[in-house]
């Protein structure tokens, strides 16, 4: 369906992208993850043709389209801020994709008002038709945003930081409900965030970026558990780097263990002077420092026993352990 | 960004008139001082605005209808008023569209020299009207550097009509940009690529998003320099030629008015002028409240 060829974009000196591929499957709802300056945006825009690529090839079902107009693309795109147009209102900003077409095929403003309608019913907004933008709120504005890009019929649905000038409450909401609404429709979409709790939930596959570089491509299951990078590992759930203890491999910088692959043990440990504990969810949070070398360590333990007293000292070993040689592969 | 509807205030006219501003219930305010800053707004515009214009048309009442009528709506001050307000409708029309492309240009793009354009731009309000008008008179005039070349086209500038515009033009461009500048930086471009991406060309782009939303500051650069080119004197005076009847404008119909002791012939026209632009300005502001309404 898309097929990204060898992408580079510099912006002044700053190199933003370093020869980015990545092809993504019809359908597929794809979340592009990465630290701010990663380039996931600037990929997003590319892809739009908002922004050109020095050098590569956008490719939308199997056509090249790396020299087309952003309006030509038909692509839809939904902005952070929204971007409404607030002397519209909602119907007509909903309408706006159709209602600029070529005469000849542009549809009468009955239809073009019906299509609004629709698409309201779809974003569960029905009856807000004559509201403007303005009095409306943050997430029933991101609504009007999708509503506007799916009603040109779009072969590509991108969304950046989707969620991101919302609260938390109608962010998990909003969350959920396009995840239902991606089922129902099945439009190709690609979502940037810096949120992995929100790629994790909801992308088919994510796109881990870092630096202008594509760091791993998996499902949700595979970027957690099978981390491909020491950057990965890091920046989607939390990890702990442990000195690179017995039985790792040779060449082993380092070991990645996650809070909860720590266990704490009676013997034969690394011994962790306790320092702060509290509860998080279901468990019990223990943040210690490590007796050899001072490192601080993060550990989730059952929250059934009573946790560990700040102060005392505990031995601990990782029940699962992870690690990455020079070249950036787990082993 | 919140969940109520503030709409912003359509016009201080409409307010006034529309709902009593001045004798509204007042409902209580965390802002102190709302007697005191009233009072003395009231007072100071009493002061400096009010008295003035209330001396001008107390001398008008002195006169008597008949003498009124005879003085202020006389052929010759016909004819200066037309003047007046056609040069300076034309120029606030050509500053609106001159106005957008320099504030246009000043927003959206980054070149060396910006912030030079940008002090350019200011530079005729601070310029002593009467230097400006002498420099364009020298410059359009029959031995002029423009003027030389325009009049074997037929075109004669200086000491016409089409002199007093460019004079009215010169004078009022900083409105125009000062007014639209902020308001398209505030734009933001991705409503613009926003109407992009949902397939809108250029042209459909600026009619359809980019203009409606400016339309309020336009309007009020538009009146602002109409305003000033209504009122202007010292610009024009040495570009107009000053004929009787042709190129006199009504601010010099009322300076010579006053050079012939005659207070009561310089009031009477100044009152209508007043009267005209009063209109004018107000049926401007309701034109704005129309646009703006609908936008927050």
């Amino acid at each position: 369906m898309i097929e990204l060829n060898a992408i580079t974009k510099q912006f002044g000196e700053y190199p933003a992208l370093h020869g980015i591929d990545l092809s993504i499957n019809k359908g597929e709802f794809i979340a592009l993850l990465g630290p701010s300056g990663s380039g996931k945006t600037t990929l997003l825009r590319i892809i739009a043709g908002l922004e050109v690529q020095d050098g590569g090839t956008v490719a939308l079902e199997g056509e090249d389209v790396s020299r087309r107009k952003v309006a030509d693309r038909g692509v839809g795109f939904v902005f952070q801020q929204y971007a409404l147009f607030k002397h519209m209102n909602v119907a007509e900003n909903i309408g706006f994709g159709l209602s600029v077409r070529p005469r000849s095929q542009r549809p009468n403003r009955a239809a073009i008002r019906a299509r609004a309608e629709e698409l309201l019913g779809l974003v569960q907004l029905e009856g807000l038709g004559n509201r403007y933008p303005a009095q409306l709120s943050g997430g029933q504005r991101q609504r009007v945003a999708l509503a506007r890009a799916l009603a040109i019929e779009p072969r590509l649905l991108l969304l950046d930081e989707p969620f991101g000038a919302l609260d938390a409450k109608v962010r998990k909401d909003l969350r959920r409900w396009l995840r239902e609404l991606h089922g129902r429709l099945g439009i190709t979409s690609i979502f940037v965030t810096h949120d992995q709790e929100e790629a994790l939930e909801l992308a088919d596959r994510v796109v881990v970026m870092n630096q202008g570089r594509i760091e791993q491509v998996g499902t949700p299951e595979e970027i957690y558990m099978h981390p491909a990078t020491p950057f990965v590992s890091q920046f989607v759930g939390e990890t702990n780097l442990l000195p690179a203890a017995n039985g790792a491999p040779d060449g082993a910088l380092a070991v990645y263990v996650r809070p909860h692959e720590i266990e704490i043990v009676k013997s034969g440990g690394e011994a962790l002077r306790v320092g702060n504990v509290f509860r998080k969810g279901g468990v019990w949070r223990i943040e210690g420092h490590l007796a050899a070398d001072q490192r601080l360590v993060e550990i989730d333990a059952d929250a059934s026993s009573p946790p560990p007293a700040s102060g005392e000292t505990i031995l601990i070993r990782p029940k699962h352990l992870r690690t990455f040689a020079q070249t950036g592969a787990e082993q | 960004m919140s969940d109520t509807y503030t709409p912003t205030a359509p016009s201080p006219w409409l307010r006034a008139f529309g709902r009593g501003v001045f004798f509204r219930k007042r409902s209580r305010s965390v802002l102190p001082g709302f007697r005191l800053s009233l009072g003395f707004s009231v007072a100071w515009l009493t002061l400096i605005v009010l008295i003035p214009l209330a001396t001008i048309i107390l001398k008008t009442l002195g006169m008597g209808w008949d003498e009124f009528v005879r003085v202020g709506l006389s052929d010759r001050a016909l004819a200066a008023y037309r003047l007046s307000f056609g040069t300076a409708l034309s120029a606030g029309l050509v500053n609106a569209f001159a106005g957008l492309l320099v504030a246009w240009v000043l927003v959206r793009y980054d070149f060396p020299g910006k912030r030079v354009i940008g002090a350019t731009v200011d530079l005729p309000f601070a310029l002593p009207t009467a230097v400006a008008g002498i420099a364009l008179t020298s410059l359009y005039g029959t031995n002029g550097w423009l003027g030389a070349w325009l009049e074997p086209h037929g075109i004669k500038v200086a000491y016409t009509p089409l002199g007093i515009t460019i004079a009215l033009i010169f004078i009022g461009l900083p409105f125009v940009v000062r007014q639209v500048e902020p308001v398209l930086a505030d734009l933001g471009k991705d409503v613009e690529e926003a109407a992009a991406t949902l397939g809108a060309r250029r042209g459909q782009t600026f009619v359809r998003v980019i203009l409606p939303a400016i339309l309020p500051a336009l309007l009020t650069g538009f009146a602002l320099a109409f305003a000033r080119g209504v009122g202007e004197y010292g610009s024009v005076i040495f570009i107009s030629g000053n004929m009787p009847g042709l190129t006199e404008i009504a601010p010099l119909l009322i300076v010579t008015q006053l050079e012939e002791y005659n207070y009561a012939g310089a009031t009477a026209i100044a009152t209508i002028m007043m009267v005209a632009s009063f209109g004018i300005l107000l049926l401007i502001n309701l034109l704005q409240a129309v646009t703006r309404r609908r936008q927050a």
